[in-house]
């Protein structure tokens, strides 16, 4: 009778289970590893002619495939086609020009060196993928004029150190690829381009990597409106020309001792403009770059706003610098032009009243300097006796980077300011409602005891 | 009696100082490599994070200080731009092991289309044949000693864009591939997870 009964429920279980998996497909993991181990979608692939488009029903397929033929491969139903490879081969390999992959689940997670997604052909548009990656998550080799737009690219494998895991998107010898909407986390560089010109990176979120965007001897990138938390460096622009960096939110990058928002090496006519830099160990860092254009960029809360080291020919200007530990350190940097900037932590002297200070803001090499040659004295950062020594410390002036004509009052830019505008206002509306309610509360104190 | 223990005494003293004296000319001389912290240590020219691979190299400067560097490239930047009298010893990796070496006794192999981290392509290895049985196994690069290096024009070999880089198939490019394919893995293009 008990043999009979768990028989039943078995039964009814495994009924429960096709219905349910039937109706939503959701549960369609249960239906397809009772079916096979999975749907082999090479050969869907192989019988498709070249130019269709090949709708999947949900379900789970198994990889690796090798799109060799130009295909415009979509889910069904989106999120519900899951590729899954338990091999050590790249996932997906696409070597036909044009081909169109969206909305598809990708399942990768062993750890390896070969991607999870391999593009060697050119106008190849990604979309609306979702990768779970143990590799690169997607990589393109002499491949150009690629879309990848509305992925979310996320490390797999646990307990792997960052300096071992792969990339989100690695770009290499690959030109203009536009990469957009997308959102990676937990990997190495998020986003990486070598040697890849004219790369369009737009409104991407990048957390919890190495680098949220990383570009090496690649050309005329664009870099808007991007937002990085919580990774080593949110840019690093190396080795670059005419890139454009712009309002884009690089927040606390703080938690590694070579943390910074926006770096700058070896580049040149970058220019980086209306970001927002906040909380970060360092909020804009630029070594051996010239010609470079910052402007309108609001430096706030971190330990250095602004490090220039061995820059020269740079054009600072309009800058905020609010709050920061230290607005700026320099050394070895020379001819930059730097003017209209606010320094909050620099009392200037406004006799004319044309709103700059008639005192120039001096950024004193003093820090900087014995922090390079000992960086163990990195823990007297703004302690008093170094603020002391540092205030001793004049020699040599003259070299000193330093704003000509400082702001006394932050630059005026209209909505951007809007958040630190509004939670202000935010405060006072607050402060007025309490202070009408203890009116209220002691006006009817007082009525009741008359 | 007392006088053979003050002699005693005194034998002992002298023998303290002159092994302290040979311990001390030993330690003065000898520069160690210090391991690689992925976490913490950076390039000292280009920032970048160091990873714990075979083009890591360092310099221990005179006064202890060790400073290290992702690409052997970036060494010759820094002896470029600092000279080379603060050095006490500059290290290299074999390419196989990793141990470190001193890099005046290293031996070099370079060929640009070899994919280091700022793409200087000079591996480094302890023995001269292992440096030949690299070079025969791949059909490319060139032979060098610390020697030859202080000669070497240091280019970075990134400029795989020609003008726009409309049509793409360089050569030395094709050549990185096949780098790759022979295991010699290397971070930019395969992950890095070996090592």
């Amino acid at each position: 009778m008990a043999l009979f009964r768990s028989k039943l429920m078995k039964r009814i279980s495994l009924l429960m289970i096709l219905f349910a998996s039937s109706m939503q497909v959701g549960q369609a993991q249960a239906l397809a590893e009772q079916t096979a181990a999975g749907l082999p979608l090479q050969d869907i692939l192989d019988q498709a002619v070249p130019g269709e488009t090949v709708i999947l029903p949900s379900g789970i397929y198994e990889g690796p495939i090798r799109i060799s033929k130009p295909l415009t491969i979509l889910a069904e139903q989106e999120g519900e086609v899951i590729l899954r490879n338990d091999c050590l081969q790249t996932a997906v390999t696409i070597e036909a020009d044009g081909t169109i992959l969206s909305g598809i689940h990708i399942e990768d997670e062993a750890l390896k060196e070969e991607p999870t997604v391999l593009v060697t052909a050119d106008s190849v548009r990604l979309e609306n993928l979702h990768i779970r990656t143990g590799a690169h998550g997607i990589a393109a080799r002499d491949a150009s004029n690629g879309t990848v737009s509305g992925t979310t690219i996320v490390w797999a494998p646990p307990g792997i150190r960052m300096a071992d895991k792969g990339n989100g998107i690695d770009l290499l010898v690959s030109h203009r690829w536009q990469l957009t909407n997308n959102a990676i986390r937990d990997v190495h560089d998020a986003i990486y381009l070598e040697s890849s010109n004219d790369g369009v990176i737009t409104d991407n979120v990048v957390e919890n990597s190495r680098y949220g965007i990383h570009t090496m001897f690649s050309k005329r990138t664009v870099i808007e409106r991007n937002v990085g938390r919580m990774n080593v460096t949110g840019a690093m622009v190396m080795t670059a020309e005419h890139t454009s960096v712009r309002d884009n939110t690089f927040v606390k990058q703080s938690e590694n001792v070579n943390s910074q928002g926006i770096l700058l090496y070896d580049a040149h006519e970058i220019t980086v403009s209306d970001n927002t830099v906040e909380g970060n160990r360092v909020g804009i860092y630029v070594e051996q770059s010239t010609g470079n254009w910052l402007e309108g960029n609001r430096v706030s809360s971190n330990f250095i706003g602004l490090q220039l080291v061995d820059a020269s020919g740079n054009e600072i200007r309009a800058n905020r610098f609010i709050g920061n530990v230290t607005d700026a350190q320099a050394r070895g940097s020379k001819h930059n032009t730097i003017a209209g900037n606010y320094w909050d932590s620099f009392e200037g002297i406004d006799a004319d009243g044309d709103g700059t200070s008639d005192i120039a803001y001096a950024i004193n090499p003093f820090f900087a300097s014995v922090a390079q040659k000992r960086p163990a004295f990195q823990l007297f950062f703004q302690s008093p006796g170094m603020v002391f020594l540092e205030s001793l410390f004049q020699s040599g002036r003259e070299g000193w980077s330093r704003d000509s004509s400082p702001l006394m009052v932050p630059p005026a830019d209209g909505s951007r300011s809007g958040t630190a505008e509004g939670s202000r206002a935010m405060t006072g509306w607050t402060g007025l409602v309490l202070l009408g309610c203890t009116s209220i509360f002691i006006l009817m104190m007082r009525r009741r005891k008359a | 009696m007392k006088r053979q223990f003050m002699k005693r005494q005194l034998q002992m003293s002298v023998m303290i100082i002159i092994i302290a004296a040979v311990l001390a000319a030993c330690g003065g001389e000898k520069y160690e490599p210090q391991p690689i912290n992925e976490d913490t240590d950076k390039c000292a020219i280009c920032n970048m994070a160091i990873k714990d691979d075979q083009y890591a190299t360092q310099i221990v400067t005179k006064d202890g200080q060790s400073l290290k560097f992702d690409d052997l490239g970036d060494m010759y930047m820094w002896m470029e731009r600092n000279g080379t009298d603060t050095i006490g010893a500059a290290f290299v990796r074999d390419y196989h092991s990793l141990q470190w070496i001193r890099y005046e006794e290293a031996y070099y192999v370079y060929d640009p289309s070899f994919h280091t981290p700022m793409a200087y392509g000079v591996l480094s290895f302890e023995t001269e044949e292992d440096a030949k049985t690299f070079i025969e196994d791949l059909g490319t690069g060139t032979l060098m000693t610390a020697e030859d290096l202080e000669h070497h024009t240091w280019e970075s070999n990134h400029s795989h864009d020609h003008g726009d880089g409309q049509d793409h198939s360089q050569d030395d490019h094709d050549a990185n591939g096949d780098a790759d394919s022979t295991g010699s893995h290397e971070e930019h293009s395969a992950g890095g997870h070996g090592a």
